[in-house]
């Protein structure tokens, strides 16, 4: 007997201990959810974010989220409007050009104050672009912008003149962070700063107070911000490395905002109470690129690419072999549009649309038709073949192997193409070998896509000669496809230097249209963004553009300025939630440590 | 491509077979007994030497192919760093050389062999800090991780391998090696997102993410609390998929000692069942499971590395992750010669180790 007394007492210490755990673990438990009752708790929005943040230094920062904190703790000259991403007022309240186009001048608000409480004039702002003149590393991600000034300059405290070398409209979109001189000026060396000096300074509506590698960024709220403070008190980004764990973060109410989502979390989150989702537009595109026939920029070929895709009636009849309404179906759970136009729709003054005659349909016939008048002609086991030397119309496509959703457009693509005497082996690679093999120009269909921002001069570029590589080594990384066409470089220079929205949007549409006729590349879809938040807790986000537009990931700071905590009482009900939780807890502790106690009394009645 | 370094480094003699192969120190010892013994005392520095010399040798190879090994995967961290922003090519030309890619491979590895012998492991390219100084960051959180998930595993793991290998065939038997190879061959992630959705979600009993909250006041005891409430979760997930092995070694080893004869005298002395379990089977059981222990802390960084990534926990298993995924050059080796290191001086500790406690290995 003495065997069981003991185990009996074993198995009690042991619950002990399992209660004393859960009670230690309870008080913690509480989520930001639940309002602890003594001192008042900031009120934090708290967004689900992935990527790792580098620096807080606005002029080396290259990731996504380092942009999103550098717009959030800084102001810039312009911004881009939260309807339709026209150029609109930042701390410059108005601009105007001179006759020749060559000289700028800029109002500079009245009355903002950085963080700190100093006064931000247009010294600042002329401080910051002599910086990024002067210095190679304060320019490194702001592109070439500053090397077409001649000259930056701040008369007076409200204005500021800037003279240009050449014309451009990129004056227009001077989005770059304004940082304060009397911190900045004190700064040795740019390239080397991190500005983990916290909290940061700066006039933008949050200010970072905490930052924890690969756990949160903490940014307060700026109540003296110009625009209005923000309506409550602290933003927060956590980190989530996997997008489940951050679905799982919403519906247990860590986490306020989730963005990224993929089509099956975002049907998951259908129905459930308290979460909102949201099909957004994406600036994204997917496509897929054709090897137009790789060469230098002296044309000197490279790579192996297949001869018969430099002909564009090859491409455009594969065009025509694409059902993009299917694909969209099967793979993005019908979330997605059609790609047409090369910069997205979002970008709705830029977005072009084919008329009737032009826009390609999906149609097999016509596409055997395009291929049988230029005379490739079916061999006799149905694969057609390149007049002349009579090659088989046999293409290489290049799929990324960590995106599964494009091994399925591989199948389809396959599929109708076989359908038009075109024979296709799929080939897989990762992120870098596949860009190691586009740009030795080793492919001959390659899956692509690209984040397009509100100025589309960059993502435009990718097709002009000028970024044809200099030698055959791959390691000039620019070009997509190859692609050099004197008539598009020519509108893409026009449209660089018109500063008149309407005229640059007509100049860009043609380079579209370009685009669209020779096909060098085939946009397929723009998958929607879609999110998720917390509309139990959160309301009145502004949407970036106002049409099906987005909330995280927008070009300013529109939703995070505009989220208001939508005041319930809900203390009681998560309470109840949490003591239930815990009361089953503790009850299956003390079932299983009941069925200890008993098996360890059974057993040792054997025993004995 | 693989991240375990236990590939890589190789575990001379940690089998009492295995150590045959280094010069037998009994060897010529004769004589009396204090003859014997600083003759063996010869022997074991010699022993200890020839390990050390194996593992600096293996510590070389490692050094050598951590460059060159990721150096295969081809390809140009730029390209993936920037994906999701627009970059111009003036931008990702910049940031080429700010990263030292523009330079050519001969150049960076004579940079990189130049830095490794000083300590330097270079600057990562997605953080923009010290190799060094981020693995020595994330060194705590992982061993706070690890450490806890490997007590845990070992002694729940010895404990049911004892009760279950004691009683082969019983119910408890069956059910417990059911239970741990079940867990035993469940992946990581998807076990860690059943735990996420039972205890985080349905329960709301436990943070899913990281170490700790952006809203708990900046002193010491709410700190640790919230800390240990952060390290419930991914513990319990570890050591769940991890204590499986310990179980079985512990239980094939007492069924090797079951049917000894010293535990035949034991019990003809008259002693208890539990007595002659506790006093006489587990003590000689133990040894493989010394072995064992120190052999598994290769897997235990796979563990690491999939139980931090799902749960965010912010250790060196999420830091090569992160590595991974750009691919983060500096990172990567940096990361992959500190779990490399840890493995080969483990392995060589436990070498030394069981020719101490083992008398067999001693006398081979």
């Amino acid at each position: 007997m003495r065997t069981v007394t003991r185990s009996r007492t074993r198995a009690l210490a042991v619950l002990a201990a399992l209660f004393a755990v859960v009670a230690l673990v309870l008080p913690a438990g509480v989520g930001h959810a639940e309002e602890a009752p003594a001192p008042k708790e900031p009120k934090q929005l708290v967004v689900a974010a992935s990527q790792s943040v580098d620096t807080f230094n606005p002029f080396m920062s290259f990731f996504a989220i380092g942009y999103t904190v550098a717009g959030l703790t800084y102001d810039s000259l312009i911004d881009w409007s939260a309807k339709d991403f026209k150029p609109i007022p930042g701390l410059a309240t108005k601009w105007q050009e001179s006759a020749d186009h060559l000289t700028w001048t800029y109002t500079i608000r009245k009355g903002v104050k950085f963080s700190d409480g100093k006064p931000l004039t247009a010294h600042d702002a002329e401080f910051t672009y002599r910086l990024m003149m002067t210095d190679k590393a304060a320019r490194a991600s702001s592109s070439d912008l500053v090397e077409n000034f001649a000259s930056v300059d701040a008369p007076n405290d409200t204005t500021l003149v800037i003279k240009l070398k050449r014309p451009t409209n990129q004056m227009l979109a001077l989005d770059n962070a304004i940082v304060p001189e009397h911190i900045w000026s004190k700064v040795k060396n740019i390239g080397d700063f991190k500005n983990f000096d916290f909290p940061l300074v700066g006039s933008g509506p949050f200010q970072v107070v905490e930052f924890k590698t690969d756990q949160y960024i903490r940014l307060k709220a700026n109540k003296d911000y110009w625009d209005g403070a923000p309506p409550y008190d602290e933003l927060v980004f956590r980190y989530y490395k996997t997008p489940d764990a951050s679905v799982q973060a919403l519906l247990a109410g860590e986490v306020d905002l989730v963005s990224g989502l993929t089509p099956a979390q975002y049907k998951a989150l259908r129905n459930k109470p308290g979460i909102t989702l949201n099909q957004a537009q994406n600036r994204r595109f997917s496509a897929i690129t054709f090897n137009v026939g790789a060469r230098t920029k002296d044309g000197k070929p490279l790579g192996d690419g297949h001869p018969a895709l430099k002909d564009a009636r090859v491409r455009q009849a594969i065009h025509h072999a694409i059902d993009k309404d299917e694909l969209i179906k099967k793979v993005n759970d019908g979330l997605a549009q059609p790609g047409v136009s090369y910069i997205p729709p979002i970008f709705g003054t830029y977005f072009w649309q084919p008329s009737g005659s032009e826009k390609v349909t999906f149609d097999v016939a016509e596409a055997n038709r395009i291929l049988d008048q230029a005379g490739y002609k079916r061999g006799p086991d149905g694969i057609r073949r390149m007049p002349g030397d009579g090659r088989p119309l046999r293409f290489r496509l290049l799929n990324h192997s960590d995106t599964p959703s494009e091994a399925t457009d591989s199948e389809y693509l396959k599929g109708w193409w076989k359908q038009i005497g075109v024979d296709t082996k799929i080939e897989s690679a990762d992120f870098t070998k596949l860009n190691d093999l586009l740009y030795l120009g080793k492919y001959d269909i390659i899956f692509s896509g690209w984040g397009v921002g509100p100025d589309p001069t960059s993502i435009l570029s990718l097709h002009t000669c000028g970024v044809l590589p200099d030698d055959g080594s791959g390691t000039q990384r620019d070009t997509e496809t190859f692609y050099c066409n004197p008539a598009y470089d020519r509108l893409h220079a026009q449209q660089k230097q018109e500063s008149d929205l309407a005229k640059r949007a007509q100049l860009v549409k043609q380079m579209q249209q370009i685009l669209y006729t020779q096909a060098p590349v085939v946009v397929l879809r723009y998958a929607d963004t879609l999110e998720a938040y917390r509309s139990d807790r959160w309301t009145g986000f502004v949407k970036q553009p106002a049409e099906r537009g987005m909330i995280s990931g927008q070009q300013g700071n529109w939703a995070y300025v505009s989220a208001r905590p939508v005041v319930k009482a809900q203390e009681k009900e998560s309470r109840t939630g949490l003591y239930l939780g815990g009361g089953a807890v503790v009850v299956v502790v003390a079932a299983a440590a009941a069925l200890v106690v008993v098996r360890r009394r059974r057993t040792a009645d054997e025993r004995e | 491509m693989s991240m375990d370094p236990s590939l890589v480094a190789e575990s001379p003699g940690a089998v009492p077979g295995g150590s045959g192969r280094t010069a037998g120190p009994g060897r010529g010892s004769t004589g009396g007994a204090g003859g014997s013994r600083s003759a063996a005392g010869r022997g074991f520095a010699k022993y200890v030497l020839a390990k050390l010399g194996g593992a600096a040798v293996s510590l070389l190879m490692v050094v050598f192919s951590a460059f060159f090994l990721f150096r295969v995967l081809g390809g140009d961290p730029v390209d993936a760093l920037t994906r999701d922003v627009p970059t111009t090519p003036a931008e990702r030309a910049a940031l080429r050389e700010r990263l030292g890619l523009d330079q050519p491979l001969s150049l960076q590895f004579v940079h990189y062999l130049q830095g490794v012998l000083t300590g330097d492991l270079g600057q990562s390219y997605q953080y923009q800090q010290p190799v060094t100084s981020l693995i020595g960051a994330r060194l705590g959180a992982t061993v706070l991780l690890t450490g806890t998930a490997l007590v845990l595993a070992v002694s729940l793991g010895l404990w049911i391998g004892t009760r279950a290998g004691w009683r082969q065939g019983s119910t408890f038997d069956k059910v417990q090696v059911g239970v741990s190879l079940t867990l035993w061959s469940a992946p990581t992630f998807w076990f860690g997102m059943i735990v996420i959705m039972v205890f985080a979600r349905y329960l709301g009993l436990f943070p899913i993410n990281g170490m700790v909250s952006p809203y708990t006041p900046d002193a010491f005891w709410p700190q640790a609390l919230d800390t240990l409430h952060h390290l419930v979760l991914p513990a319990l997930t570890m050591t769940a998929v991890i204590y499986a092995q310990y179980v079985l070694v512990m239980r094939s080893s007492i069924l090797d000692e079951k049917d000894a004869d010293y535990l035949v005298t034991a019990r003809a002395k008259g002693l208890r069942d539990d007595d002659v379990r506790r006093r006489h089977a587990v003590p000689n059981a133990l040894l493989p499971t010394v072995t064992l222990v120190f052999l598994q802390l290769g897997g235990v960084v796979g563990g690491a590395i999939l139980t931090e990534t799902v749960f965010s926990w912010p250790g060196l298993g999420l830091l090569a992750y992160q590595a991974l995924r750009i691919p983060d050059l500096p990172l990567l080796q940096g990361t992959f010669l500190f779990f490399s290191t840890a493995v080969i001086l483990a392995n060589t500790a436990a070498d030394v180790v069981y020719r101490f406690l083992d008398p067999r290995v001693r006398h081979s």
